[in-house]
C-alpha cells in the first residue's frame, strides 16, 4: 500500500538556517556558459568540465533546419545551437550533485504561499483499500543482474515544488556553493546529475572514453528531457510520466508518457535533430543515438489512463491474469472489482507546456 | 474493504514517493551539504567560444577500423545477438534503471554500431549484413527500439548496397517506429 510519508518527513524536518554560518568557507559554485548554468560546489570538477563540452559540442554541430522541434520546443528564433542553449537554460539553472541529501537541503521558506493554479495538481490518484499485488515482473521489481541502480539525472526542481505546492509552501534548496534557491517555479530549474550519467557505457579501447561525441549526444538528450520537466501548469506541471501498459517494453514501470510534447518527446526529437547535425559523427557513433532516440519515442503512448494508480493497478491485475498467477483472493476479489470500474482513459495529446510561477530572486 | 477511487488532498505526497523512487539514487546520501549564499560567481568559464568545441571526430570509436572478413563478421554478429537484452529483461528493471535508456540497452546500441561500422568498411558484407538486420527485426524477444533500429539499417543497407529485401517483415508499431530516423 502506498503512503505519505515522505513529504510529511520531509516537512517536518528540523531544518536548520539555510546556508547558515557554519557553510562559510566552502567553494563557490561554478558558473558555465557564459553564466547560464550554475554547477553546484559538490559537483565534481570532472563532470561539469564534460558538461562544459557537451555544450560547446552542441554549438559545433551543423543544425538542419527541423520545423516539428522547433515549433514543439517554442523555440525563440532559429533551430541553432544558441536557441536550443536558450531553451535549455530557461528550464536548467543550477546543476547539483547525486550527494546532495535533499532530506536536509529543502526546506520552508514562506508558509501560505500563493501558488499560481491554487490546488490544481497532477491528476494523480489513490485507490484507497487497494491490495498489494505481487507478480512476477511487475512493477516496480527490484532486479538481479542488472547491477545497482546508478544515478543518472533527475530533475528534482519540479519535484521540489510539486511538494511545496501540494502544502501551501514555498520551499527552498540549498545549493552547494550558491545559497538559497526559491522553489517558486518548476523553471527554477534544479537538475541533480549522477555518475552513471558520466560512466562509460562498453568497455572497449575507443569506447569507453566518456567526453567523444558518442557519449555527448546522450548526455544532451537526457538534458533536454529532464529540463522538459520543468514545464507545465496545473495539472501538466512536470509533464510526469506515467506507467507503461502490458506489452511494452517497459510494461509496469513509470517510464511512459501521454503527453505528445512530453519529455520522451522532447529528449527523443531533439537526440534525433543533434544526431542529424553531427557531420563529424561516425555511423558506430550515430546508432546508438539512433537507438536512444527509438527508445524514447517508443514510450509516447497513443491511449492510457488519466490516473497513475490505475494503470498501476491495471497492469497488475492483467499481468496477474496473464500469467494464471495466485495473487490471493483479496487481490483478485479487486482485481475483478477493479475490472468493473469504469475507469477514466485518455487519448495522447500535446499538454500545456506553459510554466507555472516564476523564478525569484533570493 | 473500502473500494473506490478517491482524490484526497496530499496526492501529491504519492507522487513524490514516485518521483523520488524513480530518481533518487539507492545509496544513502553522503555528507550534508553546505555553501555560503550568494557566492556563486567563480570561475566562471565559456563553452562554446571559439576552439573549445567538443571534438566530433578522433576517437578511436569513429577510426576506420580494418575491413573485417565474413569470418570475423559472423563471430562479431554473434557478439551483438548475445548482447541485445530481451523485452522480459528490460522489464525486470527498476524504475530508476528504466527512465533513461537503460545501461543494457546502450551497450547493445554501441554493439549494433561495430556491425554499422563493419559494413561500411566492407561493402563485401552487406548480404551478411542483410540476414543479421531481418533477423534482428523478426526477433520478437528484442526490444522494439531494437527491432527498429534493425528495420531501418536493413531498408538503408539494402538500398545502399542494391540488394533486394523483403517488406513487410516487421510489425505495425515497429514499422511506426523505425519511420521516425528515416533521414538519419
Amino acid at each position: 500500500m502506498k503512503t505519505q510519508l515522505s513529504l510529511l518527513a520531509l516537512m517536518s524536518l528540523t531544518i536548520p538556517a539555510l546556508a547558515s554560518a557554519a557553510d562559510a568557507g566552502r567553494p563557490a559554485a561554478t558558473k558555465i556558459d557564459s553564466g547560464r548554468y550554475i554547477v553546484a560546489s559538490d559537483v565534481p570538477a570532472e563532470q561539469s568540465q564534460i558538461l562544459q563540452k557537451d555544450l560547446a559540442f552542441m554549438y559545433a554541430l551543423n543544425f538542419r533546419d527541423d520545423a516539428a522541434l522547433s515549433q514543439m520546443m517554442e523555440l525563440d528564433g532559429n533551430l541553432n545551437a544558441a536557441s536550443l542553449d536558450s531553451w535549455l537554460s530557461d528550464r536548467v539553472q543550477y546543476i547539483i550533485s547525486e550527494n546532495t541529501d535533499l532530506d536536509s537541503a529543502v526546506a520552508p521558506v514562506t508558509q501560505g504561499y500563493a501558488f499560481e493554479n491554487p490546488g490544481v495538481l497532477p491528476p494523480l490518484e489513490s485507490i484507497e483499500g487497494a491490495p498489494d499485488i505481487s507478480v512476477q515482473n511487475a512493477s516496480n521489481t527490484p532486479t538481479a543482474g542488472h547491477g545497482k541502480a546508478v544515478m543518472v539525472m533527475a530533475n528534482v526542481g519540479a519535484m521540489i515544488y510539486g511538494m511545496g505546492k501540494e502544502q501551501n509552501t514555498l520551499l527552498g534548496v540549498n545549493v552547494p556553493g550558491a545559497g538559497t534557491v526559491l522553489m517558486s517555479s518548476p523553471r527554477t530549474g534544479v537538475i541533480q546529475i549522477g555518475e552513471g550519467m558520466f560512466a562509460p557505457i562498453f568497455q572497449r579501447k575507443g569506447m569507453s572514453d566518456t567526453s567523444t561525441p558518442l557519449y555527448s549526444l546522450s548526455r544532451l538528450a537526457t538534458l533536454f528531457h529532464e529540463a522538459r520537466h520543468s514545464d507545465g501548469n496545473g495539472e501538466s506541471t512536470g509533464f510526469l510520466h506515467t506507467i507503461c501498459p502490458l506489452g511494452h517494453d517497459y510494461e509496469g514501470i513509470a517510464a511512459c508518457d501521454l503527453s505528445l510534447n512530453g519529455a520522451y518527446t522532447v529528449g527523443a526529437m531533439f537526440e534525433r535533430t543533434i544526431t542529424a547535425a553531427c557531420d563529424k559523427c561516425s555511423a558506430a557513433e550515430k546508432e546508438l543515438a539512433k537507438l536512444e532516440t527509438l527508445d524514447s519515442f517508443n514510450r509516447v503512448l497513443k491511449t492510457g489512463y488519466k490516473f497513475d494508480d490505475a494503470a498501476d493497478y491495471t497492469y497488475k491485475c492483467n499481468k496477474a491474469a496473464q500469467m494464471a498467477a495466485n495473487i490471493g483472493d483479496e487481490a483478485m476479489a479487486f482485481c475483478k472489482w477493479l475490472g468493473q470500474q469504469k475507469l477514466e482513459t485518455v487519448t495522447a495529446s500535446n499538454w500545456d507546456a506553459a510554466p507555472e510561477g516564476q523564478r525569484l530572486k533570493k | 474493504m473500502k473500494k473506490h477511487l478517491a482524490i484526497g488532498s496530499g496526492l501529491i505526497a504519492v507522487a513524490v514517493v514516485a518521483f523520488l523512487a524513480l530518481h533518487r539514487p539507492l545509496k544513502a546520501p553522503a555528507e550534508e551539504q553546505s555553501s555560503p549564499a550568494g557566492a556563486a560567481a567563480a570561475n566562471e568559464t565559456v563553452a562554446g567560444a571559439p576552439g573549445s568545441a567538443g571534438s566530433a571526430s578522433g576517437d578511436a570509436a569513429t577510426s576506420k577500423a580494418a575491413p573485417l572478413s565474413p569470418v570475423e563478421f559472423h563471430a562479431l554478429v554473434d557478439e551483438v545477438e548475445k548482447s541485445i537484452p530481451s523485452q522480459s529483461e528490460l522489464r525486470k528493471l527498476t524504475p530508476e534503471q528504466a527512465h533513461m535508456t537503460p545501461k543494457t540497452l546502450q551497450s547493445a546500441g554501441i554493439q549494433l554500431g561495430r556491425v554499422a561500422e563493419a559494413l561500411e568498411n566492407n561493402p563485401n558484407l552487406a548480404a551478411d549484413g542483410l540476414y543479421f538486420y531481418e533477423k534482428c527485426v523478426l526477433t520478437d524477444t528484442n526490444p522494439t527500439s531494437v527491432r527498429a533500429l534493425c528495420l531501418s539499417d536493413y531498408e538503408k543497407l539494402g538500398e545502399r548496397a542494391h540488394l533486394p529485401i523483403r517488406t513487410g517483415i516487421a510489425p505495425a508499431n515497429v514499422r511506426d517506429l523505425a519511420d521516425k530516423i528515416k533521414n538519419i
